[in-house]
């Protein structure tokens, strides 16, 4: 389940696939950045491609690569681990990246409004905090100094 | 000085909104503890030894006098009837319940204060010198500086969970009171073509002190914001966070060396430089004209005769400085004396100081990092009135400078990390060298005294510098040498094995007595001499027995 960007819950509708079968199998994948440098010429421009980072990955080697992938899913290991925070800002910033950008992992409903801030478009949560969740988007200010 | 505008009132109130729901939701069990934890830090709540504790924000250590009177206030409804200045300009109370804290809170945003990013992993309250804006030989005001830091640095989305606490100071004069050299990021303002900042990284105490490096040498006023955030973004990528204590960003400048960690900030700067954070100088003017001087009227009498009082004479040469316009004094209020435990303040104390500032000062007050206050514009022709004032509240005591002026954390007797006490190590000196009156033979001296190895008293960089540690349950102290946190900031040298509690007294006194009979003159300052005579002369007084 996700929280949009524009408060809406919705179903996740990528799969996370560990080999080549199961990649070619689901039309909407979600793989790691191993797999994807493994994998880097069988990777189909037909499919909708998603990428999973993790807190600690770094995004310079596959820059070049990232208009592929219709998803980034940066996963925090640790709500307290901010580093996913400047990799959305750099994909944005630094990469131009225009597609959706996902939080996954630990996460704190309380963190939503800097990860939407950050360039997040959407984030993946536990459905029974759906409620905390809502009522963070709706009722957190988003009243800022930063341009 | 500044004044919120209803932009940043909204701000204030909002997060108090969203603490306030944070806390029911902690209490409802909705957050675990491990999960509350950094939203009550980033809005200073902390959990020490017997309570919780709120350090409540003063931005770059300015006060008005409205809202000491709410510190009062608050001091004697929601405390024990005193507040704690802290090293960082801020104020600690160290008695509130947490279901008291929105409240608290709620007050505070009434007089334009707040608690907010004065704990946690994010970037702390910018501190700046307590003199700022008051010299002559200032380059320029720090404190716009600070308020712009301070606006770009509030919920920055991006830097609010870093690997560990983030601490920027800013000065405006060669002389450091703010001690840049021992902070994450140090700002000196400087004068080139134009004006601009030196910047300086990776200074810091603790476990593992360091001096700071200088990563630039001009950074323009246009560029400030973006360099920073250059060297907040490598250091929030490359910062440790797989062990606590070598997270801060002075083990990675260190661990990398500082010509490649420059060489990282400097290529992200030049992929921001044309970014959004550039300033415009509309926007730094429209913000320095909050900190303009009050408009002080000329004196004409500048040498007045005051009635003759050694007391009030002994206080003038102390605790007051010239201000840079003709007439004033800048006036330092004593947070030392020997009835109250370093930087405390009770509330009345707190409510008559606020009226003398209205007074006298226009309504202005200052923390130091050094724990004290700063009264800043006094006619010189109100002096003696200000000093009977002062005096008859405890606020006169004539030890600005001197060893009886110590910094030191709140120790053993609230913190929950300390190893020993400290308070009552500093109440001792107090007691001892005021009684002997040995300190105005010895002249400016700094003594700072930490109750554990996380150095919050600043040991390190104490001329003296004491460490109150655990020896099987007893508490025992270490005396480092040399330390500075001045323009020629050191790092102090342990001078030996450690001192029980009634030795240290002992100790410090031989100590001083070398001194005073190792050094040239008078002026020949406690650093100078130890440069000159080294450390064995101390070691072969305090530890030669035979």
């Amino acid at each position: 389940m996700i929280i949009t960007e524009k408060g809406l819950i919705k179903i996740n509708s990528y799969n996370e696939i560990v080999n080549l079968d199961e990649y070619q199998k689901f039309n909407c994948v979600l793989f790691t950045k191993s797999f994807f440098l493994e994998n880097i010429t069988k990777i189909s421009s037909q499919k909708k491609n998603g990428l999973l980072l993790n807190s600690d990955d770094k995004i310079e080697d596959i820059s070049q690569h990232i208009i592929i992938f219709s998803l980034i899913n940066v996963r925090f290991l640790n709500f307290k681990d901010g580093r996913p925070f400047s990799i959305a800002r750099d994909l944005r910033e630094i990469f131009s990246y225009k597609n959706e950008i996902r939080a996954s992992g630990q996460i704190l409903p309380d963190q939503l409004i800097f990860l939407l801030k950050c360039g997040f478009n959407s984030v993946e949560i536990d459905k029974t905090k759906k409620d905390t969740w809502l009522n963070i988007f709706k009722t957190d200010s988003r009243q800022d100094y930063q341009r | 000085m500044y004044r919120y505008d209803e932009f940043d009132s909204k701000l204030v109130i909002n997060r108090v909104k969203q603490f306030t729901k944070q806390i029911k939701r902690r209490i409802s069990g909705d957050l675990t503890e491990d999960e509350f934890k950094p939203l009550r830090l980033m809005n200073g709540l902390y959990l020490q030894l017997h309570a919780y504790m709120l350090r409540v924000a003063i931005p770059y250590g300015e006060l008005s006098s409205k809202q000491l009177k709410m510190l009062a206030y608050i001091s004697k409804k929601y405390d024990r009837g005193y507040g704690h200045f802290t090293t960082r300009q801020n104020i600690q109370f160290n008695w509130p319940k947490l279901i008291d804290i929105p409240k608290i809170l709620r007050n505070l945003a009434k007089v334009e204060m707040h608690a907010i990013q004065t704990s946690g992993n994010c970037i702390r309250n910018v501190t700046a010198d307590h003199l700022a804006g008051l010299l002559p030989e200032e380059i320029e005001d720090p404190r716009p500086w600070c308020e712009i830091i301070r606006k770009w640095s509030t919920f920055h989305p991006e830097f609010s969970f870093l690997p560990r606490k983030f601490k920027i100071a800013v000065i405006g004069c060669n002389e450091d009171r703010a001690g840049i050299l021992v902070h994450d990021i140090g700002i000196k303002i400087i004068k080139r073509k134009e004006i601009g900042f030196q910047i300086f990284v990776g200074g810091g105490q603790g476990r593992s002190p360091f001096i700071a490096k200088k990563i630039s040498d001009f950074v323009s006023k246009k560029n400030l914001l973006t360099y920073l955030e250059a060297i907040l973004n490598i250091y929030n990528s490359l910062g440790r966070r797989d062990n606590i204590y070598k997270a801060r960003i002075k083990i990675l400048v260190n661990e990398l060396g500082i010509e490649h960690f420059k060489k990282l900030v400097e290529d992200r700067f030049k992929l921001l430089k044309q970014k959004k954070t550039a300033l415009k100088g509309i926007e730094i003017d429209k913000i320095k004209n909050y900190f303009k001087l009050p408009s002080l009227e000329t004196v004409g009498k500048i040498n007045p005769e005051f009635p003759k009082n050694p007391n009030f004479e002994k206080w003038l040469k102390f605790n007051t400085l010239n201000h840079k316009v003709k007439g004033y004094k800048i006036v330092l209020v004593s947070l030392k004396s020997k009835n109250y435990p370093p930087g405390d303040m009770d509330y009345k104390q707190m409510i008559h100081l606020a009226e003398l500032a209205e007074k006298y000062s226009f309504g202005e007050i200052r923390v130091t990092h050094e724990q004290n206050l700063v009264i800043p514009h006094i006619k010189i022709t109100d002096l003696f009135e200000v000093w009977k004032i002062l005096d008859s509240i405890t606020l006169a005591t004539p030890n600005i400078g001197l060893l009886t002026d110590s910094i030191c954390c709140p120790g053993m007797d609230y913190c929950a990390l300390a190893t020993a006490r400290s308070i009552p190590i500093a109440q001792k000196i107090t007691n001892f060298f005021e009684a002997k009156k040995k300190q105005d033979e010895i002249g400016p001296l700094k003594i700072k005294i930490s109750g554990c190895i996380n150095a919050c008293g600043h040991h390190h960089v104490g001329n003296i510098g004491i460490l109150g540690l655990d020896k099987n349950g007893q508490e025992f102290y270490q005396i480092t040498l040399g330390g500075s946190s001045k323009e020629n900031a050191s790092i102090g040298k342990i001078i030996g094995s450690s001192f029980s509690s009634s030795e240290i007294i002992p100790a410090i006194d031989k100590i001083l007595d070398v001194y005073l009979e190792k050094r040239d003159n008078k002026n020949q300052t406690f650093i100078q001499t130890l440069e000159q005579i080294g450390l064995k002369p101390f070691q072969e007084a305090l530890y030669d027995n035979n």
